[in-house]
């Protein structure tokens, strides 16, 4: 908890720092929370992942994302569980017992999964912007791109979905979760292009949180083909939140995403049986 | 011992003082490099007639193992009970919490080091059992004490484990596992027991040897504490009443002294860490976990 708070300071003081001084947008001084290392080749690929791997003198074959790797493909049948990891261990030929290295099981699972699946959209929108397929389109326009591209990502494992919301919902991993979701939001509003130094900084990136996280929602329970009804879902979200309002409008729209969101998944996840 | 009464009966802030040279000297005394990287000594054989610490004392290290064999011989019979008596029953949630976090699969391989009486491997295989309706997990209870084995196996008797091939006992020296094949198995635990090991960075190689890739180093220890507060209640605790409850329950004071005092000798949590890490394992994040305000630890490696 006090991680959370800490980290909610600290982005806080530096961003708003940041842009007083330096407010022409160089991607960098713009975020200095995120390190962009790998921004020239445009492949970014985490190099070390939380919780950490130390290595030892020996540096083996299996890493914590290879484990995931492995692993995902066992989602639809055995859910975001830890008997998911060790078929994965398991697949790569090792015993079921290295699923030892997600010390906190399921949620580990999960959080590397965001932390890839989000370096993966950052990869795509940079290619997507190196081609310049960015240039013509609107800050909503590339806000609803990104958020699809992401959804996408989610898609294969959705009808699991709601228990790994269930288990980011859990009190030990909800500075996990928002972590995750702030990080995810915060590179969308980049690629959108958004500079804003005041109040609305806040705002953009509160109710893009609930437009995704409702959508997300939203998804896990649409059976319709190829998930249309979820981007017709999204296309309203957007035109509600009108983004670009002013911002005091915005914190009422927020907070009422908020809630209704939070009622929604707290709905959805106690329907679910299965889940510890 | 009038050295042991001098130092209980020492003001407590020489005590601690004490305590934290012993501890700062004991890593050194616990690896085999201790007198420089040219000395290869050979357990047994001590020519160069290196010293150990046995509790507080030190002692040759071609003694520490037959004095260590000793005080478990005396306490073998009541070994259970004591633990009982002295955890006022935690040591139970601490082995119940690590199996828990070892969470086997079906047809895990287990070589329990040190397992003596057998409370890792019973619950190991009680959670193969219980969560996956397992019969095809294995255990090799590893004790370098025939008596303490001998309850052990004398304990399986009485369970359905007994006359099966899930638990297998052996004679075998922590430091060489002589029967114990190259990655041959899926786990290795050692649960109160490395402490009481010459070469601790001896035990940890021979686990990595025996490992399968992939597989999981886990090592349930005492450690030290390091909230000021609980720190000196703990130590008030250990010189003053675990000795006392040996001599009321096992009628053996110096065997018990002696354990609270190679708790003090062990190396500190990272200290240890930094010991699995040089054996060649991977850890994940700070590569413990703490147990009872440290009381206790849970240390990991995998060998991938």
């Amino acid at each position: 908890m006090n991680r959370s708070k800490l980290f909610v300071a600290c982005s806080r003081i530096s961003s708003r720092a940041v842009l007083r001084v330096s407010y022409p947008g160089s991607r960098s001084s713009l975020m200095p929370r995120r390190l962009y290392t790998s921004d020239s080749s445009g492949a970014t690929t985490p190099k070390s992942t939380k919780p950490g791997l130390h290595p030892g003198q020996v540096r083996g074959a299996l890493s914590q994302k290879k484990l995931m790797e492995a692993a995902l493909p066992f989602v639809a049948t055995h859910g975001w569980t830890t008997e998911t990891i060790s078929l994965g261990a398991q697949k790569l030929g090792y015993p079921s017992i290295a699923h030892g290295l997600f010390p906190n099981g399921p949620a580990d699972l999960i959080e590397l999964f965001l932390e890839d699946s989000r370096l993966k959209l950052e990869s795509e929108m940079e290619r997507k912007k190196a081609a310049g397929e960015l240039d013509s389109l609107s800050a909503t326009d590339i806000v609803r791109l990104a958020v699809i591209t992401r959804l996408e990502m989610t898609r294969p494992y959705i009808k699991r979905w709601p228990e790994a919301l269930a288990v980011m919902a859990h009190p030990t991993n909800s500075v996990m979760s928002f972590t995750q979701l702030g990080k995810l939001v915060d590179d969308i509003w980049f690629y959108a292009g958004d500079k804003s130094p005041d109040m609305n900084w806040y705002t953009k990136r509160a109710s893009l949180a609930a437009v995704y996280t409702s959508t997300e929602l939203y998804m896990t329970q649409d059976v319709s083909p190829n998930s249309v009804d979820t981007l017709g879902f999204l296309q309203r979200r957007l035109e509600q939140a009108e983004f670009v309002g002013s911002g005091m409008k915005q914190l009422g729209t927020m907070l009422d995403f908020g809630a209704r969101s939070f009622v929604g998944m707290v709905a959805s996840v106690s329907n679910r049986k299965r889940l510890e | 011992m009038s050295s042991m009464r001098a130092f209980t009966s020492m003001a407590v802030p020489a005590r601690r003082a004490l305590l934290s040279a012993r501890s700062m000297r004991s890593i050194a005394a616990y690896t085999t490099h201790a007198q420089g990287p040219n000395s290869t000594p050979d357990a047994g054989n001590s020519t160069t007639a290196q010293k150990t610490h046995f509790g507080f004392r030190d002692v040759l290290e071609s003694e520490k193992e037959q004095l260590v064999g000793k005080v478990f011989s005396n306490v073998a019979e009541k070994y259970d009970v004591m633990n009982d008596a002295m955890s006022g029953g935690v040591h139970r949630l601490w082995k119940d919490h690590f199996i828990r976090s070892m969470a086997p699969g079906p047809g895990t391989t287990l070589l329990d080091v040190a397992g003596g009486t057998g409370d890792i491997a019973m619950r190991f295989l009680d959670y193969c059992k219980n969560i996956h309706n397992d019969s095809s997990a294995t255990v090799k209870l590893v004790d370098i004490n025939p008596q303490m084995l001998k309850v052990g196996e004398q304990r399986f008797q009485s369970t359905p484990y007994a006359n099966t091939n899930q638990v297998s006992f052996l004679v075998q020296n922590a430091e060489h596992l002589d029967d114990i094949p190259d990655e041959s198995v899926d786990v290795y635990t050692i649960a109160f027991g490395i402490r009481n090991c010459t070469h601790v960075d001896r035990v940890v190689k021979e686990a990595y040897r025996v490992l399968k890739p992939g597989g999981r180093f886990m090592c349930l220890e005492f450690s030290q504490v390091e909230n000021p507060v609980i720190s000196k209640i703990y130590d008030f605790y250990s010189f003053d009443v675990i000795p006392a409850l040996g001599q009321m329950i096992a009628n053996d004071r110096e065997s018990y002294k002696y354990l609270v005092e190679s708790i003090r000798q062990f190396p500190p949590q990272p200290a240890f860490a930094k010991i699995i890490r040089d054996a060649g394992f991977s850890t994940v994040g700070k590569g413990w976990e703490d147990l009872t305000f440290g009381v206790a630890a849970i240390h990991s490696g995998f060998k991938i």
